[in-house]
């Protein structure tokens, strides 16, 4: 099969987006992030209409759906490109469009600055002072899945009410939140962390649950999110 | 003031900072990308510690034992002592910080049978242990962070090692994001930057992890170790651009390796080897596969056998994966595999203390060569980037002067311009690593000889020759300045395959079969006047 792939370009922070378009001829069994690395391989490097391009930045580590890094706009619509096939992504026109993450500061292409991310998780103070040994009633398994999310941004893409930098930490500071708020001994810690829960997210959470559809890897957001409600509205 | 760069924020690296910073002493953690994006992240299987939970009667003599033996003798024995002695604290300790251990019924940690071992001893987080260590590590490192005990700055590059008077002194950075070059001085310095899955592009790993920092070191002229040690996964499977990973719990969970003869099942590892079965070392596991992949019949790894419920609980991580990227559903159909580069045992030189060669210099994790010697056990990886991790910072922590030392590097190396002074334009680096790719992955297979070795150095040295003081115009800086290391650490593998003359672990000579006594030895390179010298030294504590 043949596709063209269209990729809104970014030469750095300050410079004007542009779009180019390149070629692929094959079967489409290949992934987003294995098709920018082999086109960045290319000897010379194309457009579809046959003018020399620069390499296309983006990034990717683990190429298995782990890492989180290669977080892009796969048609409009957040996806890890390392987990989508050419030909599953592919539209009617034959063509797929990428774009780098609409809520983040570009770096470069589709490379962004999702740091903020992990900046908020900081200011909400989300570590253990000390876990709570005695208490018998955890849920592991969903300890387990909120330890499962790969920070890659994309339940904060769709987010109605994340704006990055500002103080609602969306989804990605939610789910961090919750575990230590329920595996944290019930000290001043644990109130630090209940009151910035409150703050970052339950107070600007408008419940579009947009974020559930838009995880990569299916975490329970909705259920871990009303065990994280629960347990900040506990002992009130 | 004292302050220790470490390079790499993997399980190694933050394992040194977080022990750095529980002993009040700051450090730089720097890495290319944030800890939840690296190579540790990808661990599945679990962490071995002989906790005895499982009324089998294991202890840490056992661990050892059997650790020891896997490496095919080769490891270092007190380093091995103190690592499996060490596990059940380091495990206790995750469960402590928070991490989702699987647990019994009790309320005690799980253990899974693991390969080559013959006790349940690896801990593990359903199949994604690697995964739930990093969130753990990163919640722990992230107290520190905000007391501003560790100091962590992303979106750096290694460039240069700053060595004086057989010193480490510092480090020289790239900043991803504008270019420019940043000196980080230090009274110590933590390599724990991975393996080197760059110089073969199908390892089952991070792309991230090149081995840049190993090769950059080695045309220091730092000896690395072990490098032909080179572990073939025997449950991979292909990907477009790399191999995958099925983690060895399937095995362990009651998985079934078999190919098919005359229209049956024929379960070579449990016929040939009905003790360990499936759950045979990998070295041998890999090349009983390799024996049937040579005849053209594909390798199948099926689950079928193991309870649904098992399966589901446990190994969720490996059916969606198949889902995900083979479209293939492991309870119904099964899972062809093949052999796929997995992990590097050698590496950078450390001792039992995991220090360099260079003093205040130190390397922990699959950066360094310890612990592993010829074959490594699985569940043995996080565990020691864990323990190595920690022990290098007690080494760092010893021989700390005081204060972080006041050598500047010349103000001219912090110039782009200085490092690709006189070469020319013209370099593609990702086409010239993918034609290394193919050469070593050629060479340096589960079975290798003299023949093909020697021509593939002989081809690598043309690729050198080729592409010899010119440089990439789109690629980054310190991509540029080490990509030409790569070849030296090339020949510096295939030097070290070339002169072991036996057969050992995952280095398989169809020339010299059978392990040799005279070469339980540490393989040992050094990068002399642009030649690589291989030598056969004691290993430590023999």
């Amino acid at each position: 099969m043949k596709i063209k792939i269209c990729i809104q370009r970014q030469d750095n922070a300050q410079a004007k987006p542009y779009l180019q378009t390149f070629l692929y001829e094959g079967d489409g069994a290949m992934t987003l992030a294995d098709f920018l690395a082999e086109l960045n391989a290319r000897e010379p490097l194309l457009t579809a209409d046959g003018k020399p391009a620069a390499r296309v930045a983006f990034q990717s580590s683990c190429h298995e759906k782990k890492c989180g890094a290669c977080a892009m706009l796969v048609n409009g619509r957040p996806r890890l490109a390392c987990s989508v096939f050419l030909s599953g992504s592919v539209g009617k026109d034959g063509t797929i469009f990428l774009a780098p993450l609409g809520k983040f500061p570009v770096i470069r292409d589709l490379v962004t600055d999702r740091s903020k991310t992990f900046a908020m998780l900081e200011k909400m103070k989300v570590w253990l002072s000390k876990k709570d040994s005695t208490d018998k009633s955890w849920d592991r398994n969903l300890q387990y899945q909120a330890g499962q999310c790969l920070a890659c941004g994309c339940c904060l893409e769709v987010c109605p009410n994340y704006l990055a930098g500002k103080a609602f930490g969306g989804a990605a500071a939610m789910i961090q939140s919750y575990k230590v708020m329920e595996q944290n001994r019930d000290d001043g810690h644990r109130a630090e962390l209940k009151e910035a829960y409150e703050e970052h997210f339950f107070n600007g959470c408008s419940q579009s649950l947009a974020c559930v559809q838009a995880c990569p890897v299916k975490l329970p957001l909705d259920e871990i999110q009303a065990r994280a409600n629960a347990h900040l509205l506990k002992k009130r | 003031m004292d302050k220790v760069v470490i390079i790499g924020s993997g399980a190694a690296g933050l394992s040194a900072a977080i022990h750095l910073a529980e002993e009040n002493v700051p450090c730089l953690l720097i890495s290319e990308m944030p800890s939840a994006r690296v190579q540790s992240n990808m661990a599945e299987g679990g962490i071995n510690a002989a906790l005895n939970t499982m009324g089998q009667d294991d202890r840490p003599e056992l661990h050892e034992a059997e650790t020891y033996k896997a490496g095919r003798f080769l490891a270092c024995k007190e380093a091995v002592h103190r690592l499996t002695h060490g596990a059940p604290d380091i495990v206790r300790m995750l469960y402590d910080w928070g991490m989702a251990l699987n647990i019994t019924e009790e309320g005690n940690i799980a253990l899974r049978p693991f390969g080559g071992q013959t006790r349940k001893r690896t801990a593990f987080a359903s199949a994604s242990t690697g995964k739930q260590l990093m969130y753990t590590l990163a919640t722990k490192a992230r107290s520190y962070e905000a007391d501003g005990r560790i100091e962590t700055r992303t979106g750096y590059r290694f460039l240069q090692l700053v060595e004086n008077n057989g010193r480490a002194m510092g480090v020289l950075l790239v900043s991803a994001r504008n270019g420019q070059i940043v000196y980080a001085p230090a009274s110590g310095v933590i390599l724990a930057s991975g393996g080197m899955n760059g110089l073969f592009g199908n390892a089952t790993g991070s792309v991230l992890n090149k081995g840049n920092v190993t090769a950059s070191l080695l045309s220091a002229g730092l000896p690395l170790a072990n490098l032909e040690m080179i572990q073939y996964h025997p449950t991979t499977t292909r990907l477009h651009g790399k191999n995958m990973l099925i983690t060895e719990a399937v095995r362990g969970e009651g998985g079934r390796l078999y190919v098919e003869q005359n229209g049956e099942r024929f379960y070579f590892m449990e016929v040939k080897y009905p003790e360990l079965g499936n759950l045979m070392p990998r070295d041998v596991i890999a090349r009983e596969e390799w024996q049937w992949i040579k005849q053209g019949v594909q390798p199948y790894l099926d689950m079928r056998d193991i309870p649904r419920e098992v399966s589901i609980h446990k190994l969720a991580g490996v059916l969606e994966a198949c889902h995900d990227f083979l479209s293939l559903d492991p309870l119904q159909k099964p899972i062809p595999v093949s052999p796929g580069i997995h992990y590097f045992m050698g590496g950078i030189y450390v001792d039992v203390n995991h220090r360099t060669c260079l003093r205040n210099l130190f390397a922990a994790g699959e950066a360094a060569c310890q612990y592993h010697g010829a074959n490594r056990l699985g569940g043995n990886s996080l565990l020691g980037a864990m323990f190595g991790g920690r022990t290098a910072a007690d080494s760092a922590m010893e021989d700390l002067s005081g204060k972080t030392a006041d050598f500047r590097p010349l103000e001219s190396w912090l110039q782009p311009s200085t490092w690709l002074k006189g070469r020319k334009t013209g370099l593609n680096i990702p086409a010239m690593r993918n034609a290394l790719n193919l050469l070593l992955q050629k060479a340096l297979g589960i079975e290798r000889n003299e023949k093909d070795l020697a021509q593939c150095l002989r081809d690598v040295q043309e690729l050198e020759t080729c592409s010899a003081m010119q440089y990439d115009e789109q690629a980054t800086l310190d991509e540029n300045v080490l990509f030409p290391d790569s070849f030296r650490l090339a020949r510096a593998i295939l030097h070290s395959a070339l002169a072991r003359r036996e057969s050992r672990g995952a280095h398989t000579r169809t020339d010299y079969p059978g392990e040799r006594e005279e070469y339980r030895k540490t393989t040992m390179c050094i990068f002399h006047q642009n030649e690589i010298r291989t030598t056969f030294e004691p290993i430590e504590g023999d």
